[in-house]
């Protein structure tokens, strides 16, 4: 593994290579940093077409390459500007007309010199031919960059973030805007002979936007952009050595390739990680339902609960039912328990029995508010608030509760934890085994069914409603509600929950 | 007015505006004292903004005058706060709030320096004052349309200048913010700063010290209980404004 790394470095271009790699990575990528929050890509993609017709003219006049760029690029931003300043054409156009024409006047240049200059190479660079000046050149521009973005941060910040802010507050946005277009210009320029014309905004806009995904705030994007870029660079030099690939795109495609990584993989935005969020949700419903259940079992008698008891009340195989409560358990919500007749069963534990009550106070509540505020009837709130109940937080809970005035009981009449997880007792017994021939009182109706609460609704059967049980056997029930005589089907009465007359009372 | 007469804070004199050949504002006159708030009313395009912009040489005028404590102002660097439209920024923007409350303070800590810890905690107090403490190191993109505002608020506070301009900064802003808002300007008002505000809500006018109705010129300036007229209010907006009293009007 060490052989492959520093055999090439053997050979002084590979050195030079790899410094200049260092160079450009860090230095594109914080001048990368601020085009990308400037939204100014398409300027950089101008200034480095612009460059072809100096590079072009300073080859057959034997010129350094560099003098000859920086010329015609430094030309087209004052191009730019004055095709903006003196026309109704914005800048993306009058970037557009400006570096195509500069970009065919090269090309014009160069066909005219056919044989003398090398265009694929001027286009997409070579960075393992880098000569000793180009390295100069590259770490000079650095140096440059490095030392005008730490001395003026706060002020480069300021103008990237809100110009007119910092023009407001005194500093000089006009000289900032021509200082970085410079320092555009001459980091491209530094960039050319190792990745080329075509390929330098790449180097520029890829590692910053990579950076954008990973962190939010700009002076730990330009750090992280920097660490990109330099990685980009020197692992696509050493694939384009050993593989024998053009250096420019391998850098590019290596820094693509960790792009399209971060936007898979980044924390909170990253695709995998919202993959991953949505299940660990789905989770936590499967497993709030759960408590809710046991509760209910919990508090008709049956604890604990068996789990294959558990098993048919929430219509899933066993083994899902296993995982679903090793998954509260590892929460403390639940322990495993055995059942009288010595089959496995589970417990609620002290936590998950608050949980269980907090997640039937939001659902109880919400009922209430949508039927209350929300003008739902009372037969529809129910699938409403089982989806609202797993999505609501408990300082929202406390000022629905205060909106609805503190209210003691949800519109079927069963009774609201109150914020402490206290739930009074239900004395209440279903109407299939109350005592004929006695006043009664409605305390709740089942509330899962809305085919059953809209007929209970229809036969004015409500929470607080008096009635009677006339007679019943084992295959209905006859009952007097203040006057009107009802016969009830078993699996209805067994729905309605009634206390004796008189006792008690309720909100 | 007599020699010895303290010259307010803030005076505007006969400013004219154009865009090309289209006159924006023409003689527009106005003047400010510490401890007032200037409302300024109008319909769209009556050149609102546009005032805001010249007071603050974001744009050029092409004559008149602006005057601070009697000294023409010219580029206000950093003595005056603006608080600008929300539609202008890159809410996408890396930076957090504390970030974008710091910013208020660069004109302070000098070239070549960066904010220090007294500057830090001076932000975190202002942060706290907008309620926005628990947010501090939250992205600005993930804030509400109120909290940003709050933020910006915030920005404009840290700079400790005597004079605050406002560009509607209840727009896209919720009930508790701009009650937050308004609790703040009231208090800035009171230890004596000066505010000038662009907002279009006419429900608030009898909070402002001085009421101006501009579109184009001056259509009037004053105590908001003399300005607020069905009669002015006709000539600030033309007809259309007779039709929405009458329907605000019916039982």
């Amino acid at each position: 593994m060490m052989d492959i790394l520093l055999e090439p470095l053997q050979y002084a271009f590979i050195q030079r290579a790899l410094l200049t790699a260092v160079f450009i990575g860090i230095t594109g990528a914080v001048m990368g940093s601020f085009l990308l929050v400037k939204r100014w890509s398409l300027l950089g993609d101008a200034i480095s077409h612009a460059v072809l017709p100096g590079v072009a003219l300073a080859y057959l006049w034997g010129m350094p390459y560099f003098i000859g760029a920086m010329a015609t690029a430094l030309l087209t931003s004052v191009g730019i500007s004055f095709v903006e300043q003196h026309s109704r054409i914005k800048s993306d156009a009058a970037m557009g007309i400006m570096f195509i024409s500069a970009f065919a006047l090269g090309l014009a240049i160069i066909s005219r010199a056919a044989g003398q200059v090398d265009l694929f190479h001027i286009m997409f660079g070579n960075i393992l031919g880098v000569s000793p000046s180009d390295l100069w050149v590259a770490a000079v521009t650095g140096l440059l960059v490095l030392l005008v973005v730490v001395l003026l941060y706060k002020e480069l910040l300021l103008w990237a973030f809100d110009p007119v802010a910092a023009e407001v507050m005194g500093f000089p946005v006009r000289g900032l805007h021509y200082a970085m277009m410079l320092l555009l210009s001459v980091t491209i320029v530094a960039s050319l002979q190792a990745v080329g014309i075509v390929l330098v905004v790449a180097m520029l806009i890829t590692p910053a936007a990579t950076a954008f995904l990973l962190v939010r705030r700009f002076g730990p994007m330009m750090v992280v952009a920097s660490v990109l870029g330099v990685t980009a660079a020197v692992i696509g030099l050493y694939l384009s050595y050993y593989w024998n690939l053009a250096s420019g795109a391998t850098m590019v495609l290596v820094s693509t390739a960790m792009f399209f990584l971060a936007l898979l993989l980044s924390p909170q935005e990253g695709l995998l990680w919202q993959t991953l969020s949505r299940r660990r949700r789905a989770l936590r419903v499967a497993g709030e339902d759960y408590l809710k259940v046991l509760h209910d079992l919990s508090a008709a008698g049956t604890e604990p609960v068996p789990m294959a008891l558990l098993a048919e009340r929430m219509g899933e195989p066993e083994s899902l039912v296993r995982r679903r409560i090793q998954y509260l358990q590892r929460q403390g919500f639940v322990a495993p328990a055995v059942a009288a007749d010595g089959t496995p069963a589970v417990a609620l534990t002290g936590e998950g029995t608050m949980r269980a009550r907090f997640i039937i106070r939001s659902h109880r509540l919400w009922e209430r508010y949508l039927a209350e505020k929300g003008g739902m009837p009372w037969h529809a709130v129910h699938a409403e608030a089982h989806a609202l109940e797993h999505l609501t937080e408990p300082p929202e809970l406390d000022r629905m509760e205060e909106v609805l005035g503190y209210p003691r009981h949800d519109p079927h009449g069963a009774p609201i934890p109150t914020r402490e997880g206290s739930l009074p007792d239900d004395p209440s017994v279903p109407l299939t085994e109350a005592e004929p021939r006695t006043p009664l009182t409605v305390v709740r109706v089942e509330d899962e069914d809305p085919a059953v609460l809209r007929r209970l609704a229809d036969l004015g059967i409500v929470p607080g409603r008096r009635l009677e049980v006339k007679s019943g056997d084992g295959d209905r029930v006859l009952v007097l509600v203040t006057g009107a005589e009802h016969t009830l089907e078993p699996y209805l009465a067994a729905e309605i929950f009634v206390r004796p007359a008189g006792s008690g009372n309720r909100s | 007015m007599t020699m010895n007469a303290k010259p307010p804070l803030l005076e505007v004199r006969n400013m004219t505006v154009s865009y090309g050949h289209r006159p924006i504002l023409r003689a527009v006159d106005l003047t400010l004292a510490a401890g007032q708030l200037l409302g300024i009313v109008g319909p769209s395009g009556a050149g609102k903004s546009t005032l805001l912009k010249a007071i603050l040489s974001l744009i050029p005028m092409e004559s008149g005058q602006v005057l601070m404590h009697g000294r023409p102002l010219g580029r206000p660097r950093g003595r005056i706060a603006y608080l600008p439209q929300r539609g202008n920024i890159d809410w996408d923007f890396p930076a957090t709030a504390l970030d974008v409350v710091l910013m208020g303070r660069y004109r302070h800590v000098g070239w070549l320096r960066r904010p220090g810890p007294e500057d830090v905690a001076l932000a975190r107090r202002i942060l706290e004052r907008v309620g926005m403490a628990p947010f501090a190191d939250r992205q600005i993109g993930r804030l509400s349309g109120g909290q940003q505002q709050r933020v910006f608020l915030a920005r404009a506070l840290v700079q400790e200048t005597e004079l605050i301009i406002l560009d509607e900064p209840f727009v896209g802003v919720d009930a508790a913010s701009e009650k937050v808002i308004w609790d703040i300007l009231d208090e800035l008002r009171a230890s004596g700063r000066a505010l000038l505000m662009v907002n279009h809500d006419l429900s608030v006018v009898e909070r402002y010290d001085i009421l101006m109705f501009l579109n184009g010129h001056v259509v009037a300036k004053g105590p908001p209980e003399e300005v607020f007229t069905p009669e002015n209010l006709r000539r600030l907006y033309g007809t259309r404004v007779i039709t929405i009293d009458e329907t605000v009007g019916l039982p």
